[in-house]
């Protein structure tokens, strides 16, 4: 009896580092992404996010009167998918789209069946918390503090 | 402190019967006290006139354990004014008889049993030429009187606490029950210390198994020392594998009297102003004797604000973490943002931050209860500015996990029992570690383990969850919510007049 116990505490106390932490994401290793803005290139799309960066804030010491600083990063891949992932590579944070504010889309990408699949399946579109917008014009224009 | 561990009074001396002789009776006596300076023994020769023959009567006492103003004033002035002895009973029938008029007098022959005696404060009387004595119960010793409850205040309802003196408690509970079936059952307890330890009952109310379960306890307790409750209700809740109480303290007399009523049954140790109370259930733990003082409503919300502050305290530190290591999405984003903010340069990950805090919380938490009272203000300086907002400038700890663990540690105050405050606070930290590793699926999964494990404790064999596991319809009135004293749930009698 009290081995069988024994032996159930132990596997339970096993399971806890066996997990790995799994998807456990310390808030220091986030970039919270609060705006996407996704344009049709010829060789394919360009993404633009608009990331918080909490290091500036510590810097300006509360952001000021603009809210939370924030600073976008852009990169240019064949897909969409491909060109969120490369920005891993150029930041030192994990992007972390649950928060996404704003989606800037323009005609082009807008239009096409694939992008527009891409948008309402990969899940980074919260209801209520993700507001579409689109741009007439070609090229990332000026992406509206959002918050 | 531990300085023998081998029992002083290991060998138990055989039976030994008094002399007829007071003087060597005297000496016997003392020398089994071992002369102890605070034995007191008063020689009264009286002259008996008419037989001629001088009688010698001595007196053996403890020096502040009898009550020194009715030996003075009413034991030897009887004694010396006593008439001569008629022939035809013994002396210490004519004196308990004819003579003393202290209150409880008791006829001894036997030596450990009078040496017990004078003990426990009695004042033992011996005569010339005869071998039994006279015990005479005066015991008088000093002791504090009573007071305002200490642990357990309330803004209405009585406010006298029990004391610390035996005797004394048991009489504030026959003055809150005068009633004809209640019973009280003294036994010493404790190789050394001897103390009494009642156990009071309403007769016909009480469950026979508890009080058999209580029998057998005392049966098994084979400590030296007694000097408190816990030394009891650790043998009241053996075998049982858990961190929480299964037997309810109080020093309030009124609570006894209404666990008494309920069919309760009250244990008393001499010396502590705690008393026991089995069975006891979890609820218990959530009520306050004022819940059943203040309005109907305003009790009913208080102790529902009383459970919240359970869950709070246990799920706090544990939910902080799982949500910002684990669900970052169910923040709202400012919100995510503003702790995101907090936690820029906080070197540590959510969960060794949270453990840091909690520790640093208990230990002053423990300072402020062991310090002396005249220092608790240094405490509460470094309490608030160093840990709170020094640790925060300097960037060890967040600002939100400082809130967290004031939330959490002013929601376990909220307890009304201390007993009940432990485990919530031992459990806290085992939520964390779950909260860590699985984020809030760990914490479903531990909260349901401690579900099945509460729901599976009992108290004297009363199912500890009860009244909602197994549920009972009739005893809702009075569980987290309590219906109005008129309510026919509560009382059968009114619903027939109606």
């Amino acid at each position: 009896m009290r081995r069988t116990v024994l032996l159930i505490v132990v596997l339970v106390l096993l399971i806890t580092p066996l997990t790995g932490c799994w998807s456990r994401k310390e808030l220091g290793d986030l970039a919270v992404a609060i705006g996407l803005g996704i344009d049709k290139t010829d060789k394919g799309y360009r993404v633009t996010v608009q990331i918080v960066a909490p290091s500036l804030a510590a810097a300006s010491s509360g952001g000021g009167t603009g809210g939370p600083p924030a600073l976008a990063v852009a990169t240019e891949s064949v897909t969409i998918m491909e060109a969120v992932r490369k920005l891993t590579t150029m930041l030192p944070r994990k992007i972390y789209l649950s928060h996404l504010s704003i989606l800037l889309l323009d005609e082009a990408t807008a239009r096409r069946a694939s992008a527009s699949r891409w948008i309402s399946c990969s899940g980074i579109m919260r209801s209520g918390l993700t507001s579409i917008w689109l741009s007439s014009g070609k090229g990332l224009p000026m992406m509206p503090y959002p918050l | 402190m531990k300085f023998h561990d081998q029992d002083v009074n290991q060998h138990e001396p055989q039976q030994q019967c008094l002399y007829r002789d007071s003087r060597a009776n005297a000496e016997l006596i003392c020398s089994r006290l071992g002369n102890s300076s605070d034995v007191s023994v008063r020689t009264l020769h009286l002259n008996r006139g008419h037989s001629g023959r001088e009688m010698v009567i001595r007196i053996i006492f403890l020096d502040g354990m009898v009550n020194n103003q009715v030996l003075e004033e009413s034991i030897i002035p009887a004694i010396q004014a006593a008439p001569p002895a008629t022939e035809d009973c013994s002396l210490p029938e004519y004196f308990s008889n004819h003579v003393l008029s202290a209150g409880q007098i008791k006829t001894a022959g036997e030596l450990s049993g009078v040496v017990k005696d004078i003990l426990s404060g009695c004042a033992l009387l011996l005569f010339d030429g005869c071998d039994q004595a006279l015990s005479l119960a005066i015991q008088g010793y000093e002791k504090k009187g009573i007071g305002d409850t200490k642990t357990e205040t309330v803004i209405r309802g009585p406010q006298e606490g029990f004391t610390d003196d035996l005797g004394t408690n048991i009489t504030m509970i026959r003055r809150r029950i005068k009633d004809e079936r209640l019973r009280i059952v003294t036994k010493s307890v404790g190789r050394v210390t001897q103390t009494d330890v009642s156990v009071v009952y309403l007769e016909g109310m009480a469950d026979h198994e508890v009080l058999k379960q209580i029998e057998l306890m005392f049966e098994e307790l084979g400590l030296k020392t007694v000097l408190e409750g816990e030394f009891v209700e650790e043998y009241l809740q053996r075998d049982k594998y858990t961190v929480f109480p299964t037997v309810f303290n109080t020093e309030r007399p009124d609570s006894i009297a209404a666990g008494l009523s309920e069919g309760r049954v009250a244990i008393m140790v001499d010396g502590t102003p705690f008393v026991l109370v089995v069975p006891s259930l979890f609820m218990d733990f959530i009520q306050s004797a004022e819940d059943s003082y203040q309005p109907y409503l305003f009790s009913s919300l208080i102790r529902v604000l009383r459970l919240v502050s359970v869950m709070i305290s246990i799920f706090a530190p544990g939910l902080y973490i799982a949500i910002t290591t684990f669900h970052q999405d169910l923040l709202p984003t400012r919100l995510l943002l503003s702790i995101m903010f907090q936690r820029e340069g906080v070197p540590f990950p959510a969960f060794v931050e949270a453990t840091l805090m909690e520790i640093t919380f208990e230990i002053i938490r423990e300072a402020g209860i062991r310090m002396p009272r005249n220092i608790g203000q240094a405490v509460s300086i470094v309490g608030t500015l160093i840990v709170g907002q020094a640790a925060v400038d300097a960037g060890i700890v967040s600002a939100g996990m400082v809130i967290v663990v004031a939330i959490t540690g002013i929601s376990s105050f909220v307890i009304p029992a201390y007993n009940m405050s432990i485990p919530v606070r031992l459990i806290r930290f085992l939520f964390m570690g779950a909260a860590a590793s699985f984020g809030i699926y760990g914490i479903t999964v531990g909260f349901l383990i401690m579900l099945v494990h509460l729901c599976s404790l009992d108290s004297a064999g009363v199912p500890y969850m009860r009244p909602y596991a197994p549920y009972l319809k009739k005893e809702q009135a009075d569980a987290v919510f309590r219906s109005p004293y008129w309510s026919s749930t509560r009382n059968k009698r009114s619903r027939r007049r109606a």
